[in-house]
């Protein structure tokens, strides 16, 4: 009975918690996937494989972490695929991370630009950092890395993009 | 704000204001379907796993189509089908609401669990797609949600009410008299504080209520309370003139109604962690509404008790307070439709009697000799009465008073 009412009540914060924070989660995939129709896909495979673990969540403040670390998860899974297609694809040898976008960033820096620069990696923690304003350490239990190696993913994606924050002003 | 920092508040500015296109809810739902599907219908998850199958089956029906084998379809029938996700309630000071503007529907149906529970809709018995456009409402002390149903002219699952309550977490469920016809009201206790859940679904029409009980420990509360009336138009009729009160004086209608003990109706204005506080608010609504409400001591979790309201209790109707008898069981009417003077009936033991507004008799009917109709009238029933040679139209009573007479005599409708 009481393990009944514990993961009936879990479940009941999970579809509360989709409900309120469906949004952001749909960005975060979209940071990753950079496409309406493959961060959708994202958001469906993750509700599904979410739901159907629910019953091994045993901490429900970490609820949203958790489900942000699958969505993420889904997406690397996801990409994986899309890359292998893209080598029989003769058509597709365009790779966007290699086209010259320096010109110009300085001034002209817009969303679309900043996440073609970035590679999948740096734009999700780019995201995470500076546009859910997540704290470090949180980042690095979503994403299940060391710190360090948070950090200068951070560091290189900010270089990228010629934006330089003072001092330590990136990691606080 | 230095200018590297502006370049990264724009890209977030643009990040948050990025489009979210409309299929993510389709996108979360086929998802939420497609996690049912993957959970085990043993164990804990027992429940759950029969509305997932349903889920899951549904589409497989909606894809394969004709191609269905009979023996398959045998064994989807009785198999409740849940719908399309439509929302999950979010409530903002304990309210929400739903639905869409619709008119004629019927509450067919009320599956019970025994911590959830599926109320449908159909119209004429057709199934009906949309949920008319609905409101709920969670008070405490004891727990209980009210709905509100607009649109809905017919409780025909008003039997499934005793169903409900079988559940170890509901003590009742009852129907609230409402004046509106397109509207229905009811109301589910709870034996105790719980949390609570609300989903609508679509195509069919559906509302689905699920609970969890909350940890909690007993502990007294001071109600402001009005005495017990019974259920009925008159009652109904008082609560629709508190609510014009409230609205008129800019005042937050927190009251609630609340069935007692045994089966009265009660106008609740608050519960109160001490007695001073009820006391303050007690003064407050006496000398709004003249009503001197009753300051009760119970349990959190307990329901009003019984108190007759002629045991010094104040009525909140102008009517009743004219009165001239504060014991009896009475009603303004008219003597005929059209008749503008208002006189008062008295149900007693014997007969009924017709009282002035100064209190002096009139007339008396008693039972023995009279016969007593019961007439539909316009928002009201007409009371004709018969005997020795004569025959008294009353109209302007309510379906209560009527049920008194019927109480003592026959009443032939």
């Amino acid at each position: 009975m009481e393990k009944h009412t514990k993961s009936k009540l879990i479940e009941m914060q999970f579809i509360n918690m989709l409900e309120m924070e469906k949004e952001s989660f749909y960005r975060i995939a979209y940071s990753y996937m950079r496409s309406q129709h493959d961060a959708l896909d994202v958001i469906q495979d993750s509700v599904g494989k979410a739901y159907g673990k629910l019953n091994r969540v045993k901490n429900p403040e970490y609820l949203k972490t958790w489900f942000i670390r699958i969505v993420i998860n889904t997406a690397k899974d996801d990409l994986k695929k899309r890359k292998r297609l893209v080598l029989v694809d003769e058509n597709s040898g365009v790779d966007i991370s290699q086209t010259d976008v320096s010109q110009g960033i300085e001034d002209n820096l817009d969303l679309k630009k900043a996440f073609s620069i970035l590679n999948e990696k740096e734009r999700i923690v780019l995201t995470l950092r500076y546009f859910e304003d997540k704290k470090l350490q949180e980042i690095e239990t979503i994403l299940e890395q060391p710190l360090g190696t948070i950090k200068s993913t951070l560091y290189r994606a900010l270089k990228k993009l010629r934006i330089e924050l003072e001092e330590g002003v990136q990691y606080e | 704000m230095n200018r590297e920092k502006k370049k990264i508040e724009a890209l977030k500015d643009e990040f948050l204001k990025m489009e979210i296109p409309e299929e993510l809810n389709q996108a979360i739902e086929k998802g939420l379907e497609k996690g049912r599907g993957r959970r085990k219908y043993a164990g804990s998850w027992g429940r759950w796993g029969r509305w997932a199958v349903s889920v899951a089956a549904a589409m497989v029906l909606f894809v394969s189509g004709l191609n269905l084998s009979p023996s398959f379809a045998e064994t989807m029938q009785g198999v409740p089908y849940l719908g399309r996700l439509v929302q999950v309630l979010v409530f903002v000071n304990n309210e929400a609401s739903g639905g869409e503007m619709t008119d004629g529907l019927n509450v067919s149906e009320i599956q019970s669990d025994q911590d959830e529970w599926l109320i449908r809709f159909d119209k004429g018995d057709e199934q009906v797609d949309l949920a008319g456009s609905y409101q709920v409402r969670y008070t405490e002390n004891p727990s209980v949600l009210t709905f509100q149903l607009s649109g809905v002219r017919m409780m025909g699952a008003k039997n499934d009410f005793q169903a409900m309550q079988e559940s170890d977490l509901i003590q009742s469920v009852y129907p609230l008299m409402t004046l509106d016809d397109s509207t229905v009201r009811f109301q589910v206790v709870f034996s105790q504080p719980v949390s609570y859940q609300i989903e609508e679904y679509r195509e069919p029409a559906g509302l689905r209520l699920s609970v969890q009980p909350l940890a909690f420990e007993e502990k007294r509360v001071f109600s402001l309370r009005s005495g017990s009336y019974m259920t009925g138009e008159s009652f109904a009729q008082m609560e629709e003139r508190i609510a014009f009160w409230c609205s008129e004086n800019g005042v937050a209608a927190k009251y609630r109604l609340l069935m007692d003990s045994e089966g009265g109706m009660v106008i609740e204005f608050g519960t109160y962690e001490s007695e001073q506080e009820a006391q303050a608010d007690q003064a407050f609504w006496a000398q709004a509404l003249g009503v001197e409400g009753v300051v009760e001591e119970r349990d959190a979790s307990g329901l009003p008790t019984a108190i007759p309201v002629s045991n010094g209790i104040k009525d909140l109707t102008e009517e009743k307070q004219q009165n001239p008898s504060t014991d009896a069981m009475y009603q303004a009417v008219q003597i005929s439709e059209e008749a503008s003077e208002e006189v008062f009936l008295q149900v007693e033991e014997e007969g009924l009697k017709v009282l002035g507004k100064d209190g002096s008799l009139i007339d008396q009917f008693s039972f023995d000799t009279f016969v007593f109709y019961k007439l539909h009238g316009e928002a009201s029933f007409v009371l004709r009465i018969e005997g020795n040679e004569r025959e008294y139209v009353f109209s302007g009573i309510y379906s209560d008073f009527m049920n008194q007479i019927s109480a003592f005599t026959e009443v032939i409708e």
